[in-house]
């Protein structure tokens, strides 16, 4: 836990004990309007920095499929090592984005073909006479584009619908959803690359994306519970070492494979912690 | 236009123009006659994903660096930080309202008079490269992990802020990768690792 998350959560915290209900976490920050801006996250604000996180990396993904999809005159070479960091980068971040489909029922996965595409065009060789293969680029590109701005809209909107619920409500839900999402198949099937060979890097980046998540409300955990907070901790450490050994180079992660089922053990730890932190906020 | 008719008004106002907000921001941040903040203008316009271009917050890539993205408040929705070496705020008015706390400058009323003498004084950015070479090497050394060598667009200007504005921990605390759009090509001779040595 950084120094800062740390005066964060204390700051938010204080407050709420100060003379908030038990169901709001009220951490009273002021608005620029009112003179004294104020950098330091609220709970609810904390909650919705993961979906800030997925949104943002989505429109990552549009940015640089933009870029190669826009380019005009650039020489196939550079518009090619273009491609292949936006084919990345797109992957990556959608990929890290993913808990966003299991988490809100409204939001569908984007079509993996169109991603499926883009990478494999971003691996087309080229030597001479590259209109056809500038073309692909382009158009395979401007698809991913815009499969990632829509994935992007409707999550916002997903996003916008959890301002209105109370801070002890969006930590209960978010820490329960990550909970369900690790003990699900979500986070190792349909990968959307198996054929381009890069089912460990979307598998990692997939779990990964957990990770960050509870990175950004740990705080508002480790407040209420110093042991839980620790629990979540090393069982995250742990996944985040299995992810590493059992995805790096992997081009293929059958669902039944021995790699698959080791980070599912850790997955399953990370949950079971994470729905023990969720019932620090739940009621009852 | 704007920037002699500015510093006209700073510095040949009189008392009036000595007490302003303007002018006591000013007062610290003129260096030789010029604004010591590079790109005030184009880190307004920095696309707010950049950031996420590049974040790998667990070195999931095992390139053993790792750099996360830095969150400040919004006033409701959390929005990602550019501005100052802690990454404090979104925008610039934000970051003027946590300057102007920390040094006792009242700057609600005077905020889009800072923010014109700043867009008008801040120097445009400038590449440390003088040429292909000098950029293959800097990316060769391992400079562009960090500051990275991707460029965004304002209109027809291609801009190389050669930073990620992620966080990284170096040891103290986590920093912004420092923007080098405002270094010449001295910048190519730091090192981080040389500093570091020569510091212990």
């Amino acid at each position: 836990m950084t120094k800062l998350s740390i005066l964060a959560a204390t700051t938010c915290l204080l407050l709420s004990a100060a003379g908030a209900s038990a169901q709001e976490i009220k951490a009273a920050v002021p608005s620029a309007d009112q003179g004294s801006y104020n950098p330091q996250l609220t709970a609810k604000e904390a909650v919705l920095t993961n979906w800030k996180l997925a949104i943002s990396g989505l429109r990552a993904g549009k940015f640089v499929s933009d870029n190669v999809a826009r380019a005009e005159g650039v020489e196939y070479p550079k518009l090619a090592a273009q491609a292949e960091f936006a084919a990345e980068t797109m992957l990556l971040r959608y990929a890290s984005s993913y808990w966003l489909f299991a988490m809100d029922e409204t939001l569908d996965p984007v079509d993996g073909s169109v991603l499926l595409a883009a990478m494999a065009a971003s691996r087309m060789p080229c030597e001479t006479a590259c209109d056809a293969a500038t073309e692909a680029l382009t158009t395979a590109f401007g698809s991913a584009s815009a499969v990632l701005e829509e994935a992007a809209q409707a999550a916002e909107l997903a996003a916008e619908a959890r301002k209105g619920i109370s801070d002890v409500e969006a930590l209960a839900e978010l820490l329960s959803d990550m909970a369900t999402y690790l003990d699900s198949p979500a986070w190792h099937s349909d990968l959307s690359l198996t054929a381009a060979g890069m089912d460990g890097k979307e598998v990692s980046a997939r779990v990964v994306g957990t990770l960050a998540v509870w990175r950004n409300i740990e705080p508002f955990v480790g407040m209420r519970s110093a042991e839980i907070d620790t629990a979540v901790n090393a069982a995250s450490d742990r996944l985040l070492r299995d992810v590493r050994r059992n995805t790096r180079r992997k081009e293929v992660l059958a669902p039944d494979s021995a790699e698959i089922e080791t980070i599912r053990a850790s997955a399953a730890q990370v949950a079971h912690e994470l729905r023990r932190a969720a019932g620090l906020f739940q009621q009852g | 236009m704007i920037r002699p008719l500015l510093i006209a008004a700073i510095w040949g106002g009189g008392a009036l123009a000595d007490e302003s907000a303007v002018a006591q921001c000013l007062s610290c941040h003129m260096e030789d006659g010029r604004l010591d903040v590079v790109g005030v203008r184009e880190l307004q316009d920095l696309p707010e994903n950049w950031p996420l271009l590049f974040e790998d917050a667990f070195d999931r890539d095992g390139d053993g660096i790792a750099g996360r993205v830095g969150f400040v408040s919004g006033g409701g929705m959390p929005l990602i930080g550019k501005w100052g070496r802690l990454l404090a705020a979104a925008r610039f008015e934000d970051f003027a309202q946590i300057a102007g706390a920390a040094h006792d400058i009242a700057v609600d009323e005077d905020m889009e008079a800072i923010r014109a003498a700043f867009e008008a004084l801040s120097p445009a950015p400038v590449s440390p490269f003088q040429s292909e070479e000098d950029l293959a090497r800097f990316e060769a050394r391992g400079c562009a992990a960090c500051h990275v060598t991707e460029t965004y667009r304002i209109g027809e200007r291609e801009l190389m802020p050669l930073s990620d504005f992620l966080l990284h921990d170096l040891g103290e605390g986590e920093v912004r990768t420092t923007p080098l759009w405002g270094c010449d090509s001295s910048c190519l001779s730091y090192s981080h690792a040389r500093t570091e040595a020569q510091g212990d």
